[in-house]
């Protein structure tokens, strides 16, 4: 196994603080500021949906029809945050040049704000479909079946971006830029 | 290189880091990481049954090629 360099252990500090920051900007700003992905996020749910939603300052994307709102929660941050962490800190040490070890810190946050705009799409699109069936449940047994949901959507998309991302960097027959 | 970077990143992001900023450790909570944690143990045990039918699969496929007479090997070579 290659062994940590000090590059290596610098990127993914940069890493850590890039994640650090995020995070703060998603526990501090509202849901107005998480446009840069809540906006994509409900632009792919209607394409996949069918289901119109528009804007409202302040609560986030609201589907007229469906009545379900596109807010804070689902924006997915934490996901983005955790695939672009966790593909620096695994792949890193695999690329040889330092350009090769920038264009992986790079390429991760583009991979993971990607993965996470297919993954909230999911997650949006399957929960949209299950409101009308389970609209006889309790508010409080309908958001478990939403947070369940989402555990295993973004879990299981984490783990298959990790997998494709491994066959990308490190598959037979490549060799480590 | 395992799964387990990105799932000790998903527990880590999920239920350590809410702790360390202080949420209340009350029942939604717990609720919440025992979600997490039931979806990482069923992905864990998922995973490693694949892993066993992926080798046990490939193990038989090479121990039927070697059952093969040398003739038949030539013939498909």
């Amino acid at each position: 196994m290659t062994r940590w360099r000090a590059i290596d252990v610098a990127l993914v500090a940069v890493a850590l603080a890039a994640a650090y920051a995020l995070k703060r900007h998603y526990s501090d700003d509202g849901v107005d500021q998480l446009a840069w992905i809540l906006a994509p996020t409900a632009a792919l749910v209607e394409l996949v949906t069918g289901t119109q939603f528009v804007h409202e300052t302040g609560i986030g994307y609201l589907g007229r029809e469906s009545f379900f709102i596109i807010a804070k929660p689902c924006a997915g941050v934490n996901f983005l945050i955790v695939a672009f962490a966790a593909s620096v800190f695994a792949f890193v040490r695999g690329r040889r040049t330092v350009l090769g070890k920038l264009a992986l810190v790079a390429g991760s946050f583009a991979g993971a704000y990607a993965a996470a705009l297919v993954a909230n799409t999911i997650r949006i699109a399957i929960a949209v479909e299950l409101q009308p069936r389970l609209a006889e449940l309790g508010a409080a047994a309908r958001e478990r079946v939403h947070h369940g949901e989402g555990v295993v959507v973004y879990l299981v998309a984490l783990l298959l971006c990790f997998v494709a991302a491994r066959r990308v960097l490190d598959g037979p027959g490549r060799r480590p830029a | 290189m395992t799964l387990w970077v990105p799932i000790a990143f998903y527990v880590a992001m999920t239920v350590v880091v809410p702790i360390l900023n202080g949420s209340p450790v009350d029942r939604a909570f717990i609720e919440h990481a025992g979600v997490v944690l039931v979806a990482v143990a069923l992905v864990v045990v998922l995973a490693a049954g694949g892993r066993r039918l992926r080798r046990y699969f490939s193990s038989e496929s090479t121990s039927a090629a070697m059952r093969q007479s040398p003739s038949q090997r030539q013939t498909r070579a």
